[in-house]
């Protein structure tokens, strides 16, 4: 309570003495509430002044719990009657309460924003990696990857990413060697649509092309050529040109999942109606897909070429092609979840290897032709993802990661995190088995595992194959 | 006493209209009141709680909020009526009790408080020969019981104050109020300009405030004994207290300030101590005369010291 200077109460003791006291009659109306407001206030101006009536009025108030009762049943009449639920004590804390839960609602959007700056952050390359070679893309390997479906958080989170980069005006994140891409998106490119999609055309077609394709149900609706949200930098660039501008979103699937990337991650695919049968002929599963494709395709477009451009659905991944960010780092966590940190280890997020994964259907490393023994080499394996791996090892180089735990779980990654394959070790018929427990790799190809039994397996091709020591 | 004031026409309207209805309230006939005496009755207490120009509305409205049974049953014991006042003592003999002990917070006191109002209420002094009771005085604005209450207080009081005046010269004597100074003259006070700010914002106040400030800070009454007094809550005379010591002191600043004194000292003088204040009256008082004790004390001193040294030669 407040202090009232003693000076300011000696002038208030010395107050002129009232004209005569009011009598009991009056006192008790007065203490019960019960006079009108100009007798009241008679009454009050004499007893603010008169400590003998003072007295007399707080010795003759009934004892304090009847009061008490009735103060809380008849609400005064020198306060306004206001409901409980009104009453400053609920309200003060009703405001203290709302101002916390504004808080924390703040607090959790802020960091919500700030993960997807992140990401975004790092999913925006370098405008210098648009100048990267060209030669690239015929040298990637011939995979295929198919993708039933895509989880709903996934589209929205890369349409907002997309639309951001956009909004700049930038050309597409992405590897050194997606060249073929990065000549497309450059506006300044003398080449024509046609003549950029006969350069792309043959790579697709000669190398087998690395055809990636989202949903196949949910092709339909986002190759619509009304959805201009979806033609993405590449549509900016040769804007105006061409009817193949149009047909760019056609062939393009937003919601791109990630993609067994042996070498190194690529976020972009060129494809052309016309070479699916190179790539059909690879892998049933591709042709099947390219139908669709090919059925999709001329209606929505005149355009006999399309071009697809793919975007990894996972930022991260674009991390690859940004020569400027840093290099994520790598942890396990206590209860065996992996961890990726992209500022230096000051905030880690979880990494879920299996949200990389399509649903329904695992993939199992690279069947590819290889030029290593055919025993060695790593077998194509029907595996459910685990629901819930837990890590004891992760070994990081550069783009390349692996990461090792219980059951045999090994998952492999080549563009920092952002997509995931799980590998089974195979050597003379025989699979790794057991816990992992150490992963080591002293160079993108050279590495060895270690398992709780004692086994040892080396690879010296990526996890291509691998021998059991 | 309603013969002396002349009764308005529009409280005997009111009256004569409401009649039926507040005597059959009443039940005055158990107390053996007639219904013309309580009319009387009706129309005195109208005319003395009502201002002259009220109108019949409001004289109405006035006797409606009367608590008329307990009116005719107090005027009824006023009267003298035998069967008035056996109900009068089965209602209120315990609680009156219960007051006095309450009020006088010991059991003789108490008792002693509590017969005293009975020949109050009673009727013991006499007024051109008519005994004269207490219970005359009661209009039943309020209830019986807290009139009861309020009159034990004010006995309480008056006689406590009795108390008060009539400590005995030794009493006085043995508190040291002999050395009392005397009244400190109204000199012209350095803090005068303080004094008048601060006179300046009490004047600002409603009267509740200040009797809420005076009730709090000068009498000590806790906050519930303030809100009971005032019939609110303790949480609003809590608010009332705190905002009201705030803004006092920022009122009585803010007066300084426009007087040309500047904030720090403002604030520094309402710091000043009251008793600082009369400290040079006391020491000068002091100074100037010396205690007879104590002179008397030095004196034999002195002499006890003669005659030791005279023995010692």
């Amino acid at each position: 309570m407040q202090d009232v200077p003693k000076i300011v109460l000696k002038r208030l003791q010395e107050t002129s003495a009232p004209g005569p006291h009011p009598d009991a009659d009056l006192l008790n109306a007065f203490a019960e509430q019960s006079l009108a407001e100009s007798e009241r206030a008679r009454v009050m101006d004499h007893l603010a002044r008169c400590s003998d009536c003072r007295e007399v009025l707080a010795l003759s108030v009934p004892a304090m719990e009847l009061v008490a009762a009735a103060a809380s049943s008849t609400p005064a009449s020198t306060t306004p009657a206001r409901s409980r639920w009104f009453a400053w004590p609920v309200l003060r804390w009703g405001v203290a309460a709302a101002g916390i839960i504004a808080l924390a609602s703040i607090g959790v959007v802020q960091y919500r924003q700030r993960e997807k700056n992140e990401t975004l952050v790092s999913s925006l390359a370098s405008p210098n990696e648009t100048t990267a070679a060209p030669q690239a893309l015929p040298q990637s390997p011939p995979a295929y990857e198919s993708q039933e479906s895509v989880r709903q958080a996934e589209k929205e989170k890369q349409a907002q990413i997309e639309k951001q980069a956009r909004e700049q005006n930038w050309a597409l994140s992405n590897r050194a060697d997606n060249s073929a891409e990065n000549m497309l998106v450059r506006p300044t490119n003398p080449a024509s649509p046609e003549a950029r999609a006969m350069r792309v055309a043959p790579s697709g077609t000669s190398a087998g092309g690395r055809i990636r394709s989202g949903s196949a149900g949910g092709a339909a609706p986002k190759v619509a050529p009304s959805a201009p949200r979806n033609t993405f930098a590449i549509a900016n660039a040769s804007k105006g040109a061409t009817p193949q501008a149009a047909a760019k979103p056609a062939a393009r699937t937003t919601a791109a999942q990630s993609v067994e990337a042996p070498s190194t991650s690529e976020t972009i695919e060129v494809v052309e109606p016309q070479a699916a049968p190179a790539p059909a002929s690879a892998n049933a599963q591709a042709s099947d897909q390219l139908d669709e494709k090919q059925k999709d395709l001329p209606s929505q477009s005149d355009s006999s070429k399309s071009l697809s451009v793919l975007k990894g659905k996972d930022v991260a991944a674009a991390q690859v092609a940004s020569g400027t960010q840093r290099i994520p780092r790598w942890s396990i966590s206590a209860d065996g979840g992996l961890q990726r940190s992209l500022d230096d280890g000051k905030t880690w997020l979880d990494v879920n290897v299996n949200s990389e994964l399509p649903s329904g259907a695992s993939k199992m490393a690279v069947t590819a032709e290889s030029t290593h023994a055919p025993e060695n080499r790593k077998k194509k394996v029907e595996a459910q993802p685990s629901p819930n791996p837990v890590f004891r090892a992760v070994s990081a180089q550069g783009a390349e990661v692996w990461a090792g735990g219980s059951a045999a779980m090994l998952y492999h990654s080549a563009d920092y995190g952002a997509h995931w394959t799980r590998v089974l070790p195979f050597s003379s018929g025989a699979a790794l088995t057991g816990d992992i427990t150490s992963v080591e790799f002293s160079d993108p190809q050279h590495g060895r595992i270690k398992t709780f039994a004692g086994e040892v397996w080396i690879t010296a091709d990526d996890g291509q194959s691998w021998r059991r020591q | 006493m309603s013969a002396t004031i002349p009764i308005s026409a529009s409280v005997q309207s009111a009256v004569a209209e409401m009649l039926a209805e507040l005597h059959a309230k009443s039940g005055c006939e158990k107390f053996g009141l007639t219904r013309e005496s309580f009319a009387a009755i009706l129309r005195a207490v109208a005319t003395k709680c009502l201002p002259a120009e009220a109108s019949a509305s409001e004289a109405r409205s006035f006797l409606l909020t009367l608590r008329v049974d307990e009116l005719a049953l107090a005027r009824a014991c006023a009267a003298g009526e035998n069967s008035a006042w056996e109900i009068f003592l089965i209602r209120y003999r315990e609680k009156l009790h219960m007051a006095a002990l309450r009020i006088a917070r010991e059991d003789s006191a108490a008792r002693e408080l509590a017969d005293s109002l009975y020949a109050d209420l009673y009727g013991t002094a006499s007024r051109d020969g008519q005994r004269v009771s207490k219970l005359e005085s009661f209009t039943g604005r309020g209830s019986l019981e807290g009139w009861l209450r309020t009159v034990l207080a004010q006995e309480f009081v008056n006689r406590y104050r009795r108390a008060k005046r009539l400590v005995s010269l030794d009493e006085e004597i043995e508190g040291g109020a002999q050395f009392a100074a005397p009244h400190p003259e109204p000199e012209a006070s350095p803090h005068a300009r303080l004094e008048s700010s601060i006179d300046s914002a009490l004047a600002a106040l409603s009267s509740e405030d200040r009797l809420v400030l005076a009730a709090y800070y000068l009498d000590g009454r806790t906050l519930a004994e303030v809100a009971c007094m005032l019939g609110v809550h303790e949480s609003t005379i809590s608010r009332k207290v705190d905002k009201l010591a705030k803004s006092l002191r920022k009122e009585i600043v803010a007066d300084m300030m426009r007087q040309g004194i500047g904030r720090r000292e403002a604030e520094e003088a309402l710091e000043v101590d009251v008793r600082d204040l009369q400290m040079n009256i006391r020491r000068s008082l002091g100074q100037e005369t010396p205690s007879a004790a104590f002179s008397e004390k030095q004196d034999a001193l002195r002499f006890q010291q003669k005659i030791e040294r005279g023995a010692k030669s």
